[in-house]
């Protein structure tokens, strides 16, 4: 075989793996930090004296994140309404982005501008607030998911997907086969169009997994899902160099735990996406490609 | 009988002008009566709650006083977000029978009580449903004109804690607040020792002590951390117990962050001035930027937190710092370190034999602890739960803790004796600071500075505290006059702060930090910048409210 000129194969792969493995290090490092900060005692960690290693190791921070009461019903609450909530709005998404593909929709133009304007202006949270009691829903887990059901940003990357990536011969091939509207739908569109309901999977997953001020404002404390129970956690051993908590003492050493407790909780709660994370990935990066060309 | 009818008119007209008076809305909650409905007796009250306490649900200390009341109270109470819910609930319309702990300012309190939202209890204050808060207000008119807003109504229930130096056996009228000095510096002994140093008595003796420190690296020599740790001096900026205020004293002033408005200053013959547009103020930021150019000041000052400032601390990085005591921002370096007392002002310059420290008020006694709303059905049998909360032995256990868990016992002059930390430790698991925060309820507690003399003992570290403040610092305060932060204020005045003190507290925050590092300013400069906080930031117009404001509450001493 004839090399091709300039460096070898063997060379232009050190060379690549060199320079992947920086890259890798400048990006994993600072998530490998939190992990050895979070078993570190705080106040070496901010004198700058953690590395590779933790500094004087501790587990007071899993141990106060484990021992208390609210983070098992946290993590079945979040995972509930990470999945209702991801059905619901990837279902939303679909029935909106599909008629707003068609291009023979009547009224296709006034629709669009009607979701855009959604994108851009909201009501505010006290009417938003006073929307959802209004209707009753304050305190059901549905205020979680109706008042933002249609992401009108990704409805945008559906329709666009919808366009581009799905020939419209094939929809046309179908009807000509005897396959009504909903039939096409359902059997020719959506298997086609699996990159990016994996996108759209992932990106109301994460959407719903991190979400703690909607619950926080409409639950009224019950059902709390997992980031909310994390911050309450938090905030139970945090004290503000206020006043109160100077005159009683011991401030530093609750202070220390609050600091021990931010790595904690950022591991607790990050830890389930991590996991799932990289089974998806692969349609992943398809999909946000395809969705990416807008028409 | 004719007369019976004139006096029944005239008492009636006198409501009618007085509610006409008040300005605000005729409403028919604060018409000043007394709903004498008894019939509700289940109460729902929201409000805020240590984090750090399990809730009220079992609360003996509640439990034992609702007892007493012959009522119950659904509690929703939360230790974060507080001001979002409370302001969603209020906007809604979904009031609770009371709201506690929540801590209205003034603003809010005069709102709320002007549209009706609040009860004004002024006409509930009577020794028949509130003996006790009746008995202390008679005894203490300042705590009732503390608490009246500038119409006339009481739309909250007293609460604060008269922590000073009386609880340590000064005479209670000489006595000053535990956080009258917030702030105590203090400088590494042992390092000034290793040097054959004294400690300083002026600015110009700490820059070259500081210099010391730098040149030999005394972190790294002394302690043995890695060379060029060390950090001469490192403080917040403008922190609460944390700043570098104290050290400003050799120019005259110490401007500690304090609850009515950084920067004002009242002077002995009751001119109120800011601080902050003196030439002694100038003549200090250009000298302290001299110390932070030559990187005795840490630059990380403007930015780091608390957290950071206890971990340097801790490692032994540090020659001088200021917290509320040494043990806990030096953990186990404590022992080198002594009080740096406040020094005088650069030689050969007006300052030379300047040092005084201005102290700052102590807590107040606020009525946005306790806000009785328009849903309450009998407010009557609600006060008379917390009429119960205003004795000594009440307000000391809902403070710190229940006799039998936090107070032990009492000694033969009947004070109650407060747990030790091995006690707890031994008892509970935990230490008695951690027992205490359980326990802790958020509300109406008035604690007054009598009662650390005839109901319970002082905490040992606020003992040593005050007993530092008498002895160590207040020799140092040359006038003892301060701004007193219960002063009331009319509606308009409250408009006025409200709309500069934001604007006016940034941009001189922003300037103070950009002179120290950048270095003091020209005649332009501090020309342009006097301009600015007059014109843009409405320093003229926040004198005159705040000046006036005092001279009001001067007459009504």
């Amino acid at each position: 075989m004839k090399k091709a000129s300039g460096m070898s194969e063997r060379t232009s792969d050190v060379v690549l793996i060199v320079i992947c493995s920086i890259v890798l290090l400048l990006v994993a490092y600072p998530l490998y930090y939190v992990v050895v900060a979070s078993f570190s005692d705080p106040y070496e960690v901010y004198a700058g004296k953690t590395f590779l290693l933790p500094s004087g190791f501790t587990l007071d921070g899993y141990k106060a994140v484990f021992l208390n009461d609210g983070i098992v019903s946290g993590f079945l609450n979040s995972v509930k309404y990470t999945v209702i909530g991801t059905v619901f709005s990837v279902a939303m998404l679909y029935i909106t982005a599909y008629p707003m593909a068609q291009r023979d929709l009547p009224g296709r133009k006034a629709l669009s501008i009607f979701f855009l304007i959604t994108m851009y202006f909201g009501g505010g949270l006290v009417p938003t607030y006073l929307v959802v009691k209004q209707t009753q829903l304050v305190g059901s887990m549905w205020a979680l998911f109706l008042p933002g059901g249609v992401a009108v940003g990704n409805m945008i990357i559906v329709r666009n997907y919808f366009q581009n990536s799905i020939p419209h011969d094939l929809v046309e091939a179908a009807s000509i086969d005897g396959c009504s509207k909903l039939r096409t739908f359902v059997s020719v569109v959506i298997p086609l169009s699996m990159p990016i309901l994996a996108v759209m999977v992932v990106f109301s997953m994460v959407a719903y997994w991190n979400d703690w001020f909607t619950a926080l404002i409409y639950l009224g404390g019950k059902g709390s899902p997992l980031p909310l129970v994390m911050r309450n956690i938090l905030i139970k051993s945090s004290a503000t160099a206020s006043q109160a908590a100077t005159i009683s003492g011991g401030y530093a050493e609750l202070n220390k735990l609050t600091e021990l407790l931010k790595f904690c909780s950022m591991i607790v709660a990050a830890l389930p996406m991590l996991i799932v994370y990289p089974f998806v990935q692969k349609y992943f990066e398809k999909g946000f490609m395809a969705g990416a060309v807008k028409g | 009988m004719k007369k019976t009818i004139g006096k029944t008119i005239s008492a009636g007209l006198a409501v009618l002008l007085l509610t006409g008076c008040s300005g605000g809305l005729v409403n028919n909650v604060n018409d000043g009566t007394v709903n004498e409905n008894r019939e509700q007796t289940d109460f729902y009250i929201m409000g805020g709650m240590s984090a750090l306490c399990a809730g009220y649900d079992d609360h003996e200390v509640l439990d034992g006083l609702l007892e007493e009341a012959g009522i119950s109270i659904k509690w929703e109470t939360m230790s974060d977000s507080l001001a979002e819910q409370v302001n969603i609930r209020i906007t809604g319309g979904q009031l609770p029978d009371a709201f506690m702990g929540v801590g209205f300012n003034n603003y809010d309190l005069a709102r709320y009580g002007d549209d009706g939202t609040f009860l004004d209890l002024t006409p509930y204050l009577t020794p028949d449903i509130m003996p006790n808060l009746c008995g202390i207000l008679e005894e203490h008119p300042e705590i009732r004109a503390a608490i009246t807003q500038e119409d006339g109504g009481i739309y909250g229930l007293p609460s604060g804690e008269q922590m000073t130096t009386a609880g340590i056996g000064v005479p209670m009228d000489e006595a000053y607040s535990i956080f009258s000095v917030p702030q105590y510096s203090m400088i590494n002994k042992a390092w000034l020792d290793d040097l054959g140093l004294e400690v300083p008595t002026s600015l110009n003796e700490l820059h070259d002590v500081l210099k010391a420190f730098k040149d030999n690296d005394m972190s790294a020599k002394y302690y043995g951390n890695a060379p060029g740790s060390t950090l001469p001096m490192t403080t917040g900026f403008d922190e609460w117990c944390w700043g570098q205020n104290i050290f400003y004293s050799g120019f005259g002033f110490t401007n500690f962050p304090n609850d009515v408005i950084n920067d004002l200053q009242l002077n002995s013959d009751g001119k109120v001035e800011f601080v902050c547009a003196s030439d002694a103020y100038r003549d200090c930021l250009t000298y302290f930027h001299d110390w932070y150019a030559e990187g005795l000041m840490d630059v990380e000052m403007f930015s780091q937190s608390d957290s950071q400032l206890i971990a340097k601390c801790q490692q032994g990085y540090v020659g001088v710092s200021t917290w509320w005591y040494i043990e806990e921002l030096m953990g186990e370096y404590a022992k080198d370190y002594v009080f740096l007392p406040p020094l005088t002002g650069p030689k050969g310059t007006e300052y030379e034999n300047t040092c005084n420290v201005t102290i700052r008020h102590g807590s107040p006694i606020t009525s946005g602890q306790l806000n009785i709303t328009n849903k309450c059905q009998s407010p009557i049998n609600l006060l008379r739960f917390f009429d119960l909360w205003y004795t000594g032995e009440s307000a000391m256990q809902l403070q710190y803790g229940p006799i039998g868990v936090f107070f032990t016992g009492q000694d033969d002059k009947g004070m109650w004796l407060s747990i030790t930390d091995e006690e707890a430790r031994a008892k509970y698991n935990k230490s008695a600071g951690e027992v205490r925060n359980s326990y802790e309820v958020y509300g109406p507690k008035l604690i007054l500075a009598e009662y650390y003399n005839d109901v319970f003992y002082m905490e040992d570290r606020a003992i040593e505290r005050l007993t530092d403040l008498d002895q160590f610092w207040m020799p140092y305060v040359k006038d003892t006059s301060f701004y007193p932060v219960d002063c009331a204020f009319t509606g308009m005045e409250l408009e006025t702060i409200d709309w500069h003190k934001p604007d006016f507290v940034t941009a001189v925050r922003e300037q103070e930090g950009l002179w120290l590092k950048e270095g003091g300013p020209t005649d332009q400069e501090w020309e342009d910048y006097k301009e600015y906080l007059s014109k843009k930031c409405g320093m003229d117009d926040l004198i005159q409210v705040y000046q006036n404001a005092y001279d009001r509450y001067t007459a009504a001493q």
